[in-house]
């Protein structure tokens, strides 16, 4: 009976303790999103129920398909390349005996650069008379659009992994660190070399960072639009005209309608994903 | 050990944290102290609101150019102005008035040989004298110099002796004690003797330079661009700096500069008990001499203060009153602000206006109709600032998070905004009532009021248009034809040589020039882009300016990119067509008109010239009009009546012949108004100057109205207009952005086209 009434005590204590921001969180978030999955059922402007007509219009809408798929080969182009980069800088980094912490500040400054200086960085080198175009034309070479043809694509792959590169590495340096050196001590001590000791110790202690790190790289890989937007305005180059770009547009032009079933088409899709990484990784 | 310094550090930790708060919590307790509304509302209304505020009035005065005025010990208020004749000088007259500004009555005169002196600006003391700076030419004649008269209350005027440490006093104002202080050239001011004209103490003004002093009592003040510095005027030691004062006077970054020879943007007066006023386009504000508090008394966006094109001439108070002698074009007025217990403090009524940029029609229009309508506020706001840091995306979206919270303006000026994507969401209402009132009373030109006709629904309505016009040789401006044909023109020309055959920002800029002729032929029926026809624009405009720039001066190639730069959109506000372009030598000129004063020059320098003309522009459209102002009223206005009141009253004859840069009305009455304004043939109010480009020499040109074959012309081609420019933004900046390339060489028309097409295929396919 005592026993029941402190765990009942410490239930409501924990409630209390999490009811602040528990609070904050359904005012500033799952209200708002309840509101949008309203909204995608209604006009934009006077509010009558339109059924599923946004959700058809925005399927059917060849923008948001394009924008759907640049978005989605963006993330599979990047964030298996942002993951195993920084693993392997992150391992590297581990073993070294001195010049640790200055290489890492040195990977994680690019995190503390603001968005408009980057956009300086960008336009200095990527501009049809920018740097990297000058360097070419001294070496006979042709010059390239790098923000008005499909590199421009790539640029947006570049600057995501070099802003993210840093803080990735440092949260698997955390997840190394994790890692019991006795563990290390004994597979050698049996005979076990550094690959088979990365494949068979490493990587299956790094499982749950790995999760954590793949849905935070996921959600950063979202915030290379205001770059984007920066540099090349309302309307870049299709191959990076990205979700964001569009659900702008739509604001400007009052679409909220269609900006609505976007976001519960998107956010869906996105919990889905997170729910299948995460059934996966508990699977294992 | 380590616990012990934890235990220390969790304490010093909580204090920190305890320290911390108490300050954010009196952080945020924190006021501005610098400014309060005056609580004008003493009285209450039968429902309980507060009651009572200045009421303005504009008096009736002589028929004078009114220099200032001053209200006297006696209780008469004293103007002195100078009387207007034709061509000749008029004298110098005081009126006063015994009854408060209603009667006036000829007090004094100065000598009639200062006639023909021409007083920059004169300044009354207390007891009906004053002074005065005159602008004159030198004894030989080589130069021109200032001249400084004081004079009594009867008139009698005497020259003030230069004094050898006084470079030059570009106005005088009088102390309390009738001091005199006369403004010097830099940023300096005298207090002067009236009689010797010596220099009895010297006050150094702020910063880099004064803009203009003011007087309040004993105290003189000196304003500079971004502070206020106070002197006593009797021991000519400086004043402790008031906070409340400079924080209120430059809290917008107001720029008081004066920017005209006839009026300032700010004056100041004061009464016996120490308390200050002024009177700026913001309204009339009092502060008490040492005090912390600015009170504003008159809000100037409720008043003719803030109309566009006002200065301010001089102010005097009277009890509870104050006069305020304006500007407004080539006219003075007079303007009572009295206390009126009985009007509401706050008009029942208000309507929100809401423009990117600001109009200012609307602006003038606003003014007039709540001095009708005193029970309406309109609030204009405008969503661009000046500085540039808010971009037109970006105003629009908060104007549109506005709109759906349900806090968006009742009337849109929509100028730059997505009007078809509105009237597709249900945000505008059917004003074709109002179409149907504004046909009976304006006689509008049809084809500008039905521009936004669907499916019998009037959804915006433009107040103003401008017109694409060509000016030039008569034998050049009746071959051009469409946008090809112009093009050959200028290119093939072979008899213009040395400067060219258009004005050279037209080639510079053909793509801008031509833009609006254009624009509408590249849609297709399905709202696609035609590639070919934007490529013809991108090859004629090109051929243009390719055919001219070995002909245009290396400096002028600089200045119109220093001014794109500057400008951030290539699309400037005005396109005007500049008639005096034919006496530097070039044989045509393109543009969009927006005055009848744009028609006259082209005709005033035909007479001087010959041989010059002007015709409706053609491109790859014709007959084009550019709406400006387009007006739409929101389906949720607040107070839908209000609003189309307002909306009406734009249209009237009243705000119509308004005319303020913004375009031709579009009200037929007010556009043959403005048109017969003068006889046809008869010498305008204006003149300007040039210089001949093979001898240097400068050539005075004035203004002459339009013949009567002018003025037919003119009507007939304005009539026939009947199709509104493509003002899609999007469409705009994604051409006018390539164009620009295209013609600098940066690329070629078809990559310019592909380019352009990119951004359309995604802007159309977003729907």
């Amino acid at each position: 009976m005592r026993k029941k009434r402190i765990r009942k005590v410490r239930d409501w204590t924990g409630l209390l303790f999490v009811l602040p921001s528990l609070a904050g969180v359904t005012v500033f978030t799952l209200i708002p999103f309840a509101d949008v999955v309203r909204r995608s059922f209604t006009a934009a402007v006077t509010g009558a129920w339109v059924g599923l007509a946004n959700y058809q219009t925005v399927f059917a809408n060849t923008a948001f398909r394009l924008a759907a798929s640049n978005t989605l080969r963006f993330t599979l182009t990047c964030l298996p390349l942002l993951v195993t980069v920084s693993l392997a800088l992150a391992v590297l980094l581990q073993n070294l005996f001195f010049g640790k912490n200055l290489l890492k500040s040195i990977y994680l400054m690019p995190m503390a650069v603001p968005a408009a200086s980057v956009v300086l960085v960008w336009k200095v080198l990527f501009h049809q008379h920018g740097l990297i175009n000058s360097l070419l034309e001294k070496m006979g070479l042709a010059q390239v659009g790098w923000m008005s043809t499909g590199y421009a694509f790539g640029v947006l792959v570049v600057s995501y992994l070099w802003k993210n590169l840093g803080y990735d590495m440092i949260l698997w340096l955390a997840g190394l660190a994790g890692i019991p050196v006795e563990i290390y001590e004994a597979a050698r001590v049996d005979g076990a070399g550094e690959w088979r000791c990365f494949l068979s110790i490493t990587l299956p202690n790094l499982k749950s960072s790995l999760y954590t790190i793949t849905v935070l790289s996921f959600l950063n890989s979202f915030k290379v639009f205001r770059e984007a937007w920066l540099v090349a305005g309302d309307y870049p180059h299709q191959s990076m005209y990205l979700l964001q770009h569009l659900y702008s547009n739509w604001f400007r032009d009052l679409s909220f309608d269609k900006i609505a079933a976007a976001a519960v088409v998107t956010a869906g899709i996105v919990f889905v994903l997170i729910m299948l990484l995460q059934k996966l990784w508990e699977t294992d | 050990m380590k616990f012990f310094h934890w235990k220390k550090r969790r304490g010093s930790v909580k204090g920190a944290a305890a320290v911390l708060s108490v300050c954010m919590c009196l952080g945020l307790m924190a006021v501005p102290s610098h400014m309060t509304y005056a609580e004008e509302g003493d009285g209450n209304g039968a429902d309980g609101s507060a009651m009572g505020r200045y009421v303005e009035q504009t008096l009736e005065t002589p028929d004078i150019w009114i220099y200032d005025i001053a209200a006297m010990p006696d209780g008469r208020l004293r103007l002195i102005g100078q009387t207007k004749t034709e061509g000749g000088s008029g004298s110098y007259e005081m009126w006063d008035s015994a009854d408060g500004g209603e009667s006036w009555e000829k007090a004094a005169a100065l000598p009639e040989e200062m006639n023909d002196k021409y007083f920059l600006n004169i300044s009354l003391d207390q007891d009906g004298g004053g002074a005065g700076v005159v602008f004159c030419s030198s004894q030989d004649g080589q130069d021109f110099v200032h001249e400084y008269y004081s004079f009594d209350a009867r008139g009698k005027a005497v020259q003030i002796p230069e004094s050898a440490d006084i470079d030059e006093i570009q106005m005088f104002c009088f102390g309390s004690q009738g001091e005199l202080i006369g403004q010097g050239l830099g940023n300096s001011a005298f207090r002067m003797n009236r009689e010797s004209g010596e220099t009895e103490q010297t006050f150094a003004g702020p910063g880099d330079y004064t803009i203009m002093i003011g007087v309040c009592g004993q105290e003189l003040l000196m304003l500079g661009d971004s502070e206020v510095q106070r002197y006593d005027i009797a021991t000519g030691e400086p004043l402790p700096y008031d906070e409340s004062l400079n924080a209120q006077l430059f809290e917008n970054g107001t720029d008081y500069r004066i920017t005209t020879t006839s009026s300032v943007h700010i004056v100041f007066g004061y009464t016996d008990d120490g308390r200050m006023y002024y009177v700026s386009a913001e309204g009339i504000f009092a502060h008490v001499q040492g005090g912390t508090v600015v009170e504003q008394l008159v809000s100037g966006g409720m008043c003719s203060l803030s109309e566009p094109g006002t200065g301010l001439i001089g102010m005097a108070v009277m009890g509870e009153d104050f006069y305020v002698v304006c500007q407004k074009g080539e006219k003075t007025k007079l303007l009572k602000y009295g206390y009126s217990p009985d009007t509401p403090t706050v008009p029942e009524k208000e309507v929100r206006v809401y423009s990117l940029k600001e109009n200012e029609e609307i602006r003038q229009a606003v003014v007039m109709y709540q001095n009708a309508h005193p029970d309406t506020q309109i609030s204009y706001e405008t969503g661009l600032s000046d500085d540039g840091g808010v971009t037109a995306a970006d105003a629009l979206r908060t104007l549109n998070t506005d709109i759906m919270a349900g806090s968006g303006p009742d009337i849109l000026v929509l100028d730059g905004m997505p009007i078809d994507s509105y009237i597709e969401k249900g945000v505008l209402a059917d004003i074709s009532g109002i179409r149907d009132a504004v046909r009976e009373a304006a006689n509008p030109f049809e084809a500008m009021v039905s521009a936004w006709e669907k499916d019998g629904a009037v959804y915006a309505m433009p107040i103003r248009f401008k017109m694409p016009l060509l000016a030039g040789d008569s034998e050049l401006v009746g071959q051009a034809g469409d946008l090809t044909r112009l093009a050959d023109l200028i290119a093939s020309d072979t008899d213009s040589a040395g400067s060219g055959v258009i004005y050279p920002f037209n080639a510079l800029l053909s793509d801008v020039y031509l833009y609006h002729v254009c624009a509408g032929a590249w849609r297709n029926e399905d709202g696609t882009i035609n590639e070919e026809k934007l490529l013809e624009y991108m090859v004629q405009t090109k051929k243009i300016r390719d055919s001219q720039m070995p002909l245009i001066d290396e400096q002028i190639i600089g200045i119109s990119e220093e001014l794109a730069a500057e400008q951030g959109s290539r699309m400037p506000d005005n396109l005007g067509v500049d008639g005096l372009d034919f006496l530097e030598g070039f044989r045509l000129s393109f543009g969009e008109a927006y005055s009848i004063h744009e028609v006259n020059w082209i005709s005033s320098v035909n007479r001087m010239a010959g041989n010059i003309t002007f015709a409706p522009l053609s491109g790859q459209q014709s007959n084009v009009f550019v709406p400006y102002g387009i007006l739409g009223v929101s389906s949720m206005a607040a107070d839908p009546e209000s609003a189309r009141s307002f909306v009406e009253f734009l249209f009237t004859d009243e705000a119509q012949t308004q005319s303020l840069g913004g375009g031709f009305p579009v009200s037929r009455n007010a556009f043959s108004a403005m048109l017969h304004e003068k006889e046809s043939g008869a010498l305008g109010d204006l003149s300007t100057g040039t210089e001949d480009p093979e001898t240097g020499e400068r050539i005075i040109v004035d203004e002459y109205w339009m013949t009567q074959e002018e003025m037919d012309q003119l009507e007939k081609a304005v009539e026939n207009l009947d199709t509104a420019a493509d003002t899609d933004t999007v469409l705009m900046d994604a051409v006018l952005s390539q164009s620009g390339k295209c013609l600098n060489g940066e690329c070629s028309p078809e990559e310019a086209v592909s380019a352009v097409m990119q951004t359309m295929n995604l802007y159309l396919a977003e729907g």
